[in-house]
């Protein structure tokens, strides 16, 4: 727990991925299915299903009590998704959809590193700051298409994912990593559960 | 008419002073903030496509172009001509997999792969590389002013300089999109008036240019001559001419830079493909006004200036009314500041983020990046200026800034292809490629065969060099894969995705929207080679 602690900073409203994870904030899923389909059609997928991916966000603006953007990331990606203006959260779910743990929390100084390198790539904005008693954890609403691909000489056919955001439709390839590595994450659990002779649970995110 | 007046210089400096006032004002109230984050998305597409042509050496093509359809016509169109195929290319391959990887900088994605040594060298390439032609784009506006003041070009580059390096650290206005829309309207607006003013100038107008251009063989763009000296021929076009702009718009941080920050592929893919479409109609425009000035020159009995960069203000200066004339030659100002800026921010961002943060001060704070990234502007205007000085003598600043580009993109295009496409190569393979690569161009350069095949010589050797070479090392872990290798391939992987899309809900199949992009572009690459055709028909009878 020591180390997770490290992990907020000083001054962070959050001390532990235990506590955050607690009150986890569920992003609006603004994109419906009727909406998600023509889209994820248009990216050839042939069947989806939507689901949530557990990540950690941080505010960028001159006071925490007004921010303008957030960044969402866990400690393994590269790079942080950006989204601008409010997140408006929810204290729960909406939907049963599956819910996939994206990674575990990033430390401030990666946070305010991502937002370095991101006003480096576009000059301008030096005044805003991360905001680090922003850290929460989140659930980012997804859908994920499938397509099965097309097939070569004498190889099967593939099976391909296809992740849009639910928030704006857009379709997020940097995270499709993640939403892999959450399913192998899922996969691995359900097996040690059914080993152990426990019952299958809901997976938790973080 | 016939000179360059006080009314002139007054709306010069209006111009630029409200193009500073629109940037100052209008680029930090709240929802110019949001526009940031949003990567302009809230502004049409048309604006963000001329705000994209803005920052894509429009002062140069203003200034160059015309000069070098002045020299040979329109068969210079066939260094450009490839452009849709190109962009074409980069959609389908190299836009999705950097969108994937998560990455600032396009040089990270060769680290992954490949190693730091790897990822230093390509930085390096494009360092050098886009420093040269930074000199050429500051030459560019220094001329316009030596021509304007009649002072002399070395003081005018010196001015422009500082002018330039001290907008950069300032923060620049090209956050807002519309000066950028502004600017482009001058431009195209001085090149349209200056065709109606030539042409209303000849006895029999358009039928003279058309006669002219005929006459002299102007309008022959499509030469299928196989001979590898003939610069201009349609293949040195499309097989070296290809090759310079998959690099240029897709392995030149300066350029992929605005789709690595766009908010998702489809945005990325949008400012490729407005390029894609306008770049070979632009291109056309201001080679045509050259066949017009070579019309008008021999019409009126002039003689045209020694340097050839000139002859397009020069027309302006001459020719326009008073203070259209500095209308435009502000626009041209404006546009050269853009590109500029956009350039000298991206050599210092590479610069702080691809050496100094990694070599020199890993752990440093914000603030002390910032100041680092401020000093790295500086020592790349330094860097340009010096070259600016020799950029008169290189010809048409338009050739000027692909030939320096063309010495080192096939070998950084063929690094990047290799990371892509062959799963075996590695960091040993890579350098070699690299190496040889660039030593190959540098042979290359040493004959008479056309500037525009050392693009693809860099590449085929980069590409074999590195494949051979990297045989004789380990092949690459999975890890250094991982970047582009889609892990959903691996049998476990698939087992999990076929058991999920067995339950998912099913959706009806439609055409793949990247495809029909692509399909589109091809087309055009087609339409413009057929109307070419056309013309170079009429024109030979």
């Amino acid at each position: 727990m020591a180390e997770r602690q490290e992990r907020c900073g000083p001054g962070a409203e959050v001390t532990s991925e235990d506590d955050a994870l607690a009150s986890i904030s569920w992003l609006p899923r603004r994109l419906d299915a009727d909406a998600a389909e023509p889209k994820l059609r248009r990216f050839g997928a042939e069947r989806f299903e939507p689901a949530w991916l557990s990540l950690w966000a941080m505010a960028i603006g001159r006071d925490p009590e007004r921010p303008l953007a957030w960044l969402l990331a866990a400690d393994h990606l590269p790079r942080a998704l950006l989204i601008a203006g409010a997140l408006d959260p929810r204290p729960t779910q909406d939907d049963e959809a599956l819910v996939l743990d994206g990674g575990r929390q990033p430390t401030q100084a990666q946070f305010e590193r991502w937002w370095l390198w991101e006003r480096l790539a576009r000059p301008k904005r030096w005044s805003l700051r991360v905001q680090p008693a922003t850290l929460r954890a989140v659930a980012l609403p997804l859908w994920l298409g499938y397509s099965q691909g097309r097939s070569g000489a004498g190889q099967e056919r593939k099976t391909r994912l296809i992740v849009l955001s639910g928030l704006s439709g857009e379709a997020l390839g940097a995270l499709k990593p993640a939403v892999l590595a959450g399913f192998r994450e899922r996969t691995k659990a359900q097996t040690d559960a059914f080993r152990s002779g426990v019952p299958e649970g809901t997976p938790e995110p973080g | 008419m016939g000179a360059f007046t006080w009314w002139d210089t007054a709306v010069l400096i209006v111009y630029v002073v409200g193009i500073a006032w629109v940037g100052a004002r209008f680029g930090k109230d709240q929802e110019n903030t949001q526009d940031y984050f949003l990567g302009g998305r809230k502004i049409p597409g048309w604006a963000i496509g001329l705000s994209v042509m803005a920052t894509q050496a429009s002062a140069i093509t203003f200034i160059g172009a015309p000069g070098w359809g002045f020299e040979g016509g329109l068969e210079r169109l066939a260094t450009f001509i490839n452009v849709p195929l190109a962009m074409a290319v980069l959609i389908v391959v190299l836009v999705p997999i950097f969108h994937r990887a998560g990455i600032y900088s396009i040089y990270e994605l060769l680290e992954r792969r490949f190693g730091a040594l790897t990822r230093s060298l390509a930085a390096l390439l494009f360092l050098v590389a886009r420093g040269l032609a930074t000199g050429v784009v500051l030459y560019a506006p220094a001329l316009v002013l030596s021509v304007v003041t009649g002072w002399d070009v070395n003081l005018t580059i010196v001015l422009m300089a500082v002018i330039a390096v001290s907008y950069t650290v300032l923060g620049g206005i090209s956050a807002v999109i519309w000066t950028d829309v502004i600017q482009m309207f001058v431009l195209w607006l001085g090149a349209i008036l200056s065709m109606v003013l030539m042409v209303s100038s000849l006895p029999g107008g358009w039928g003279d240019v058309f006669a002219y251009g005929a006459a002299n063989g102007m309008f022959d763009t499509i030469d299928l001559s196989l001979d590898p000296t003939v610069t201009y021929s349609l293949w040195a076009g499309l097989i070296g001419g290809m090759v310079m702009h998959v690099a240029y718009f897709g392995t030149d941080q300066s350029q992929i830079q605005r789709v690595l920050t766009s908010p998702s592929i489809a945005e990325g893919q949008r400012s490729l493909l407005i390029g894609g479409y306008l770049l070979v109609p632009q291109m056309l425009l201001f080679l045509f006004i050259g066949v017009m000035l070579a019309a008008y020159y021999q019409q009126h009995g002039l003689t045209a200036p020694e340097n050839l960069n000139e002859l397009f203000p020069r027309y302006v200066v001459n020719a326009f009314p008073v203070g259209v004339t500095g209308l435009v030659i502000a626009g041209v100002f404006a546009a050269a500041m853009s590109s500029l800026d956009s350039a000298l921010n991206s050599l210092s961002a590479v610069t702080v983020r691809d050496f100094y943060a990694r070599y020199v001060k890993p752990e440093a704070d914000e603030k002390h990046y910032l100041k680092a990234s401020r000093w790295a502007t500086i020592f790349w205007g330094l860097y340009a200026t010096a070259f600016a000085f020799f950029a008169g003598n290189l010809g048409p600043v338009i050739e000027a800034v692909n030939r320096i580009g063309s010495w080192f993109y096939g070998a950084l295009l063929g690094t990047f292809l290799l990371a892509v496409l062959s799963h075996r190569s590695n960091g040993r393979g890579a350098v070699a490629g690299i190496v040889l690569g660039m030593a190959s161009v540098w042979a290359v350069s040493q004959t008479d065969v056309s500037w525009l095949y050392q693009n693809f010589v860099g590449l085929v050797v980069s590409v074999v060099v590195g494949y051979v070479v990297s045989l004789t090392a380990p092949a690459p872990t999975p890890e250094q894969l991982s970047d582009v290798v889609i892990d959903e391939t691996a049998p476990d992987m698939q087992a999990i995705l076929k058991g999920r899309s067995g339950n998912a809900t099913e959706i009806g199949r439609d055409a793949r929207l990247t495809r029909r992009r692509c399909l589109g572009l091809i087309l055009w690459f087609f339409v413009s080679l057929a109307a070419l055709a056309l013309l170079q028909g009429w024109a030979n009878g």
